[in-house]
């Protein structure tokens, strides 16, 4: 018997990438494919940002509707098709963060989060929950600075004005640690580019 | 951070920019190709951070978000060229640069508090000095329509880039967002969304302005739609 498809064009079998370029010409199969594979990682970022699951569901659901909407527009040659929807999850998951922050502190004029408080609760859950062992070790691979920047950024969300206060360290260095955690990061997962 | 633009490309690609710092620093990608790069590269291994916080989703999520594709078009593609990475995240200027058009078409009092309130930020802009180029090139069009506000269109044909700016536009309501129009041979193309905080407003063109006669705004579902659904709130003939 010969198989129906050809290796590779079932949609379980694409790279993400395919299935963009699918999804782009109005397929749904592939979407569905694109779906059952990236929303763990798409629902998983925002809630690691956000914490709150329903608005976590809220903003994942505008996630993955706007990657559905606009692959499209998805270049192959400027990235991975898995860097464009994490950057899309992260940007939103951000975003939403600071105009919550916002609203708070238009409420009671507390400007900047508690310092202690702040950096115990990320670095706990991303100690805690960090599943992937590769990018755990990575991550002890950098100094603790580096370490502790980046995870306040990426999975606390805060700008790097308030890492550099949290961390009690001048802009310049935090806005440099930054830079050389990825670099370290970057070269440590052999991450292509 | 004038002097040394280039270090934000860590900053930028964990998002741990101000909006303000995002938009100046998308400014810079624009016409900075080694950030660029240095820009796609962090974001692969950022997303490998965002991938180690996989978990599971909600049940009911997937059916939602399956029924809401049915309904929801799909965008055009645009064509690419070193503007579609800001493009591609529908760049919404900020107050900043926004206060600094609005001075200059003198659209009064608010604006110049805005400004002041950002003028640490001068240098910076200076630098960057697309916007006001843009506004030097003296295009600006009056937008009128059911909402009265100040809202102005400042575009230069030869760089082919436009911006609105809006006072006082009150923000979309619940679920929704702005969606500017272009309208070619009498058919819209979606130029990208936008929202507002209620005191200023400003949206760059995603879209080309060739051969465009008239530029609008609608509010529609939130993230935009392909065709507008909703009645033209403002709009202004080149
Ligand atoms: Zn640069």
């Amino acid at each position: 018997m010969r198989p129906l498809r050809a290796v590779g064009s079932s949609p379980a079998q694409m790279s993400l990438e395919g299935l963009l370029t699918r999804i782009a010409k109005g397929d749904q199969a592939a979407y569905v494919a694109l779906y059952d594979r990236t929303s763990p990682v798409v629902y998983g970022l925002i809630r690691r940002v956000l914490r709150d699951p329903a608005q976590s569901e809220e903003v994942a659901q505008e996630v993955l509707l706007e990657v559905w909407r606009t692959a499209t527009r998805f270049d192959a040659e400027r990235g991975s098709a898995n860097a464009w929807i994490m950057t899309m999850a992260h940007r939103r998951a951000v975003d939403r963060v600071r105009s919550e922050q916002a609203a708070r502190d238009r409420d009671d004029k507390v400007g900047v989060r508690d310092a202690s408080v702040g950096f115990d609760e990320v670095a706990e859950e991303v100690q805690a929950r960090l599943e992937h062992q590769q990018v755990r070790r990575a991550l002890d691979q950098l100094t603790d600075l580096q370490r502790e920047a980046v995870q306040l950024a990426y999975y606390g969300g805060r700008t790097y004005r308030e890492v550099a206060e949290l961390l009690d360290t001048p802009l310049g260095t935090v806005k440099t640690r930054l830079r050389d955690g990825l670099i370290r990061l970057r070269d440590t997962l052999g991450v292509r580019s | 951070m004038s002097d040394n633009i280039h270090l934000l490309a860590g900053a930028y690609a964990l998002d741990a920019l101000t909006i303000d710092e995002r938009a100046l620093y998308e400014r810079h990608l624009s016409v900075c190709e080694a950030c660029r790069l240095e820009v796609a590269e962090y974001a692969e291994t950022a997303a490998e951070l965002g991938v180690a916080a996989a978990a599971n989703a909600p049940a009911g999520l997937r059916a939602r978000v399956l029924t809401e594709i049915e309904r929801t078009r799909q965008v055009s593609a645009t064509p690419g060229g070193p503007a579609s990475l800001s493009r591609r995240v529908q760049r919404v200027l900020t107050p900043v640069a926004a206060g600094l058009v609005a001075l200059v078409i003198g659209l009064s009092g608010a604006v110049a508090v805005l400004w002041q309130d950002n003028q640490r930020l001068e240098a910076t802009v200076a630098e960057e000095r697309g916007l006001a180029e843009l506004v030097a090139a003296g295009h600006s069009v009056t937008m009128t329509g059911q909402i009265d506000v100040p809202a102005t269109f400042v575009y230069d044909p030869d760089r082919d880039e436009g911006v609105l700016v809006a006072t006082g536009l009150s923000a979309p309501a619940e679920g929704m967002t702005y969606q500017l129009w272009v309208i070619r041979d009498g058919q819209p193309v979606d130029a990208g969304v936008f929202g507002s905080d209620g005191r200023l407003a400003t949206a760059t063109a995603s879209e080309s302005l060739h051969e465009a006669e008239q530029v609008a705004v609608t509010m529609e579902p939130a993230g935009g739609v392909d065709q507008p659904t909703g009645e033209i709130l403002l709009s202004g003939d080149l």
